[in-house]
């Protein structure tokens, strides 16, 4: 028998609700604590989390898992992997330099392999963005990498 | 009142808030226009440059992008048969089939005056009634507004239909728990923070918001490849509509917007849900020769659908500016960013911001007004975009949330957070789980805390409140009526389907 999607989702929520459950107890209280107090919502919610959990995966879904084979999801990983780098690299990179390169590579990635048609669409982006967000709007990020001091 | 209403005039139409209306009706058209993208992710995408305004000019361009959006999504309902938000589906069902026709010209202009009728009714509507909810809403205490928030998040749940409704409880609770990450909101002791020093502060909800909805709905569009759109038509043919067409739609648009805010007004039924509800009803009261035409053109099948979702869009700021509680993830991304400016919604915000409870909903008949004259007009330039690459778009959306998010709080620590989210919310999204849900618990996490805190300091550390106090009683009893009524409908289909 196929497992179906809300056995998954309950799968996940349950580990998620286990993990929950161990954090309560890092919850420091305080001495004289009132009846309700830090951890009071929380193990309230951790209770709920395990019935619903335990509902998703005992229930006689006719809803089966959906056909994933032609989602590509090592393009989507990789996608993630360079919004990860991108956050690692917007302070000491700067943002102009950062965001540029990002941008450059999310298009050849999803196949857009025109180089000159790419710049000319990330360099106005990436400025005008930076000009309407530091110099009108008031929010100032430093647009060169840290070596330039600026 | 009729102060407040001045104030709200002149916050409206102050030249300002008429640019900030005419930049959120614009972007929130276009965002709304691109499939998948709906008014949750055009507000959130909106937020990092409301923040940076003062409060009233905030709110009035965040609402205009919600409303921007949702007309948006007619646009790419009617030309290209994808549905932007969930709301226009029903307006693909009649709209499209015209523009096959040649007569999409003709299926926006419909779609932008039933939209117009629609939002200005439900404006109406909201002008009449939020005052006196707001003043009634005065004498509840926290025992009350902890029962309205549990009806608020039931309903949610409630309106996913009985197979849907265990897994939307199932994401409530999941926001839930994602709301008491960070400190104790009294104590001060940290919880669930993982030693971090960035979870102090909880999670951020505009990085929940951009990583859950924007974020994942781009990626799964970069899962899934490249969407071609073939059947699609950005050809325009004439905007005019004929009087009698015209008077054919009207009593259709009265009725279905009426219909629509009131939908609107029941926490988690929302736009959706009005659409539906109104394309029914119309198919229902038309005569035997009208109704052959639904699904294939019908005017009325057209108007119904399209003046219920703006109504219903705009009664759903009656809960949201009276009571403080959203009724649908769109009005709890709202509530979110109004908490951001250090504003509360509910009775007080009547009393202590008028221009901003005035101002917006003022600014909902100006709204809608520019929505007629700027984008009609505009309407084949803004169907153009449609035909921007995904290779160009998808990765501009997911840098505007990025870096929306970083420049709130300009820490890197959010933007891999937010890979974390995304991550999670795709994975759920793939599974069928809704985020609406997820994110209306997190917003509503403190706040049920909060509530529930002082009710029990009230009353002793008891209980009693839930069935001594008549008013609570009665919402506790709304809401385990709402919790059960699913499930008592799916038990006796099952008996009837057992019997044949």
């Amino acid at each position: 028998m196929k497992a179906s999607t809300d056995q998954f989702g309950g799968l996940f929520l349950l580990l998620f609700c286990s993990l929950y459950a161990f954090l309560i107890f890092d919850i420091p209280l305080l001495e004289n604590s009132e009846a309700f107090n830090a951890r009071s919502m929380p193990i309230f919610l951790v209770c709920v989390g395990f019935i619903l959990s335990i509902l998703l995966l005992t229930q006689r879904s006719k809803e089966t898992m959906a056909d994933f084979s032609t989602l590509d999801f090592w393009r989507g990983a990789r996608f993630l992997l360079l919004m990860s780098l991108y956050g690692l690299a917007i302070r000491p990179m700067g943002f102009l330099f950062s965001s540029a390169v990002f941008l450059l590579c999310g298009f050849w990635m999803l196949g857009e392999r025109k180089w000159l048609k790419n710049i000319a669409i990330v360099i106005p982006v990436v400025i005008g963005f930076w000009y309407l967000m530091s110099q009108i709007l008031g929010v100032y990020v430093a647009p060169l990498p840290e070596i330039f001091g600026v | 009142m009729f102060e407040g209403l001045l104030a709200g005039l002149h916050t409206a139409f102050s030249i300002e808030n008429v640019l900030f209306l005419m930049t959120g009706c614009f972007a929130g058209t276009f965002i709304g226009m691109l499939p998948g993208l709906g008014p949750m992710t055009a507000i959130a995408l909106m937020i990092p440059i409301a923040s940076t305004l003062d409060p009233s000019s905030g709110i009035i361009m965040m609402a205009a992008v919600y409303y921007g959006a949702i007309f948006g999504g007619s646009t790419s309902s009617i030309l290209i048969n994808a549905p932007g938000v969930a709301s226009t589906v029903a307006t693909s069902f009649d709209g499209h089939p015209m523009a096959r026709e040649g007569k999409a010209g003709k299926a926006l202009a419909i779609a932008a005056f039933a939209s117009f009728s629609g939002g200005l009714i439900g404006a109406l509507l909201l002008l009449a009634f939020a005052p006196y909810l707001a003043t009634v809403s005065l004498s509840f205490q926290s025992t009350d507004y902890f029962a309205l928030i549990v009806l608020g998040l039931v309903c949610v749940a409630a309106f996913a239909g009985s197979t849907g409704m265990l897994k939307a409880l199932a994401m409530t609770v999941f926001g839930l728990m994602l709301s008491t990450v960070g400190s104790d909101q009294t104590q001060g002791l940290p919880r669930f923070t993982l030693g971090q020093i960035d979870l102090i502060d909880g999670i951020s909800f505009l990085l929940l918001v951009m990583a859950t909805f924007a974020l994942s709905e781009v990626l799964l569009a970069i899962l899934k490849g490249p969407a071609s759109h073939s059947e699609g038509t950005t050809g325009l043919s004439s905007i005019r509509i004929k009087s009698a067409e015209a008077i054919d739609a009207a009593p259709t648009i009265a009725r279905s917007s009426t219909l629509g805010f009131i939908v609107g007004l029941l926490p988690g039924a929302g736009a959706t849900i009005a659409s539906f509800l109104a394309y029914g009803t119309e198919q229902r009261l038309a005569s035997k020769e009208a109704r052959q035409k639904f699904g294939k053109g019908s005017i009325r099948g057209l108007a119904a659908p399209e003046s219920a979702n703006n109504a219903a869009a705009t009664g759903s700021f009656v809960p949201l500016l009276t009571l403080g509680i959203p009724g649908s993830g769109t009005t709890a991304i709202l509530l979110g960013a109004l908490i951001a400016y250090g504003i509360q919604p509910g009775p007080l915000l009547y009393i202590n911001h008028p221009e901003v409870f005035w101002g917006v909903i003022v600014s909902m008949w100006l709204g809608n007004t520019i929505l007629l004259i700027l984008n009609l007009p505009l309407i084949p330039y803004i169907a153009r975009l449609l035909a921007v690459p995904r290779g160009f778009l998808l990765p501009l959306i997911i840098f505007f949330s990025l870096i929306g998010v970083y420049f709130v709080s300009f820490n890197t620590f959010d933007i891999q957070l937010m890979v974390i989210f995304a991550t999670v919310a795709v994975f759920f999204r793939l599974l069928d789980f809704p985020m609406a849900p997820m994110i209306l618990g997190f917003i509503l996490g403190s706040m049920i805390e909060e509530n529930l805190r002082r009710a029990l300091l009230i009353y002793d550390g008891n209980f009693s409140f839930l069935w001594e106090r008549p008013l609570t009683a009665a919402i506790m009893l709304i809401a385990t009526m709402v919790l059960i009524a699913p499930l008592v409908g799916k038990a006796s289909t099952m008996r009837r389907e057992n019997k044949t």
